[in-house]
């Protein structure tokens, strides 16, 4: 069984093709988009998370590829900066799939990566300015 | 029988003082009774630490040669604007001031990433600050303009005066309108998308002594990593706010006025802040000692935080329009688990107050006791207290005498 957070770039030329839509309705996989945009004069992006018969994922993505998409793994770097840091917890309020999570034994604030998708929320809700992402 | 402060310090000085947090008495005082409790402990210290913006410093930065007037002229810190209607070379420095060129809201929402708080933290961790003044000139002063850099160390005095710290209790804020909104509270996600509190509760020097029986002015406390004293009692100290059947105000009530010696501070403890779309402010980190003088001391020393309960404000609505309606109530118990339930909605909670902080700062204060390091004080003047008749008000708004706009008009 295949499941992992993807990233999909998509071309300029097939931004307004519904490549997802045909995607659902061709292959049994499941997914649940974690965040999309178009790009400014650099088509569009998506983050996916799959899920799926590892053959089948295989032949969805071949799908994708075959029209110019792009894909690789998700890999975000979200750096919460230790000496800034106060473990307030404002981040946590703003963090939409609980990655950002208040420790129960001292009350820090932690952060599991798997649950992460870069979404940046937390970025300007630091009132420390003590947290990057970089999303690539 | 009780104890008095002098007795306390006497326990202190001969390192026999037996001082414990105020999350550690509640154990001490739930395995052992009050009564035991109080004959054993001498000592209950607490903590917070988060934006108050209600804080300032008023530096003297000494004679130029020739000599500058800046009272009644400009002053920039690092381009912050400083208020200078003072004597000849003192300034004050607020927590809430921006750069002259601070785009404020404009491009909203604003992101403040340098103001006041900032200028106060690079201070006491000893950075140069850019001084620029622009005044007139007098025959006793005659220089117009003056660009230098300071440090905290050749400043004559420097010191953290705050009209308003360590507020006892406060809101729990939602937003049940359907757009975001950026507030002092944080971010607040639209229809109940999260719900952000600002208390240390069972820590929170005031809720530890929530009559005031024993923090008055003239109190010794731990103040940005250094040492101060209530000077007064804080702005919009409101005693006469409901509260629990044990005393425990169900809403923002007391607060206190701090001032102390910014050049004995750290940076740990005083830290610039900025809050998307609503300005820059400054984290102050707060520790107040209370003497267990008797049992009724001991016992509010106590709190949990199932016993304190915040209301819970709704900021797109009631708060801007001081409506003064509240949701409902939401004890510190509940909004720690980090979910509460508001209108039927499951909304996930945070905190701006830093709890480990407030730990870390109640902590540092006790170890400054058990070495005989601080001592405690006899305030010399009580706060206000419940039944004394003091009140916080809202502004009546009258319009200025010559305001045509507001006054009407017959024509």
């Amino acid at each position: 069984m295949y499941s992992h957070r993807i990233v999909l770039h998509f071309p300029e030329n097939v931004v307004e093709d519904p490549l997802i839509c045909r995607l659902a309705r061709r292959y049994d996989v499941q997914f649940s988009v974690l965040r999309a945009e178009i790009e400014e004069n650099r088509g569009g992006m998506m983050v996916l998370g799959l899920t799926g018969d590892n053959g089948v994922v295989r032949d969805a993505l071949e799908f994708l590829e075959g029209h110019g998409v792009e894909i690789e793994p998700l890999q975000q770097d979200i750096r919460i900066d230790a000496d800034t840091c106060t473990h307030c917890g404002a981040c946590v309020g703003q963090c939409p799939t609980g990655a950002l999570f208040v420790e129960e034994r001292d009350r820090t604030v932690a952060l599991d990566s798997e649950k992460c998708i870069a979404c940046q929320q937390c970025v300007p809700a630091c009132p420390y300015q003590a947290i990057q992402v970089s999303f690539h | 029988m009780g104890k008095t402060v002098a007795e306390i310090n006497e326990k202190i000085r001969d390192g026999a003082a037996v001082v414990v947090t105020a999350e550690e008495i509640i154990d001490i005082v739930a395995d052992r009774g009050v009564a035991q409790a109080a004959r054993e402990v001498d000592v209950v210290t607490t903590g917070t630490f988060g934006p108050m913006c209600s804080s300032g410093a008023y530096l003297n930065v000494g004679h130029s040669k020739p000599k500058i007037k800046l009272g009644g002229g400009t002053v920039t810190l690092n381009g912050v604007e400083a208020y200078a209607g003072f004597a000849a070379v003192d300034l004050m420095i607020g927590a809430t001031a921006l750069q002259m060129d601070d785009p404020r809201n404009r491009v909203f929402p604003g992101a403040f990433e340098y103001g006041g708080g900032h200028v106060i933290e690079e201070l006491v961790a000893g950075n140069e600050v850019e001084l620029v003044a622009s005044t007139y000139g007098t025959d006793c002063y005659p220089r117009k303009k003056l660009a230098t850099r300071i440090r905290l160390e050749d400043l004559n005095e420097a010191v953290l005066f705050n009209p308003r710290n360590a507020y006892q209790n406060y809101n729990c804020a939602v937003n049940l309108s359907d757009k975001p909104i950026y507030t002092y509270m944080g971010i607040l996600k639209p229809n109940l998308g999260n719900a952000s509190y600002c208390s240390a509760g069972r820590l929170s020097p005031l809720l530890n002594d929530p009559l005031y029986r024993t923090i008055g002015i003239g109190t010794n406390v731990f103040l940005g990593g250094g040492t101060g004293r209530v000077a007064w009692w804080g702005t919009q100290h409101d005693p006469e706010v409901p509260r629990s059947e044990a005393g425990v105000p169900r809403g923002g009530a007391g607060t206190l006025a701090l001032i102390g010696d910014l050049k004995k501070m750290s940076s740990r403890y005083l830290v610039g802040v900025s809050l998307r779309g609503y300005g820059a402010s400054l984290s102050v980190g707060i520790g107040v000692p209370i003497p267990v003088l008797d049992e009724d001391v001991c016992r509010f020393t106590a709190v949990t935080d199932a016993d304190i309960t915040a209301p819970i404000v709704d900021y797109g609505r009631a708060y801007p329009n001081a409506t003064g309606e509240i949701i409902g109530e939401v004890s510190y118990e509940e909004l720690r688990t980090g979910k509460i339930t508001v209108n039927g909605h499951e909304v996930r909670t945070a905190s701006l107050s830093s709890y480990p902080r407030a730990v870390e700062i109640a902590e540092t204060l006790k170890q400054w006791i058990a070495d005989g390091r601080f001592l405690l004080s006899q305030p010399v003047q009580p706060l206000p207290r419940p039944g004394d008749g003091y009140t916080f008000r809202p502004l009546k708004e009258r319009p200025p005498a010559n305001d045509t706009e507001n006054a009407g008009t017959d024509c």
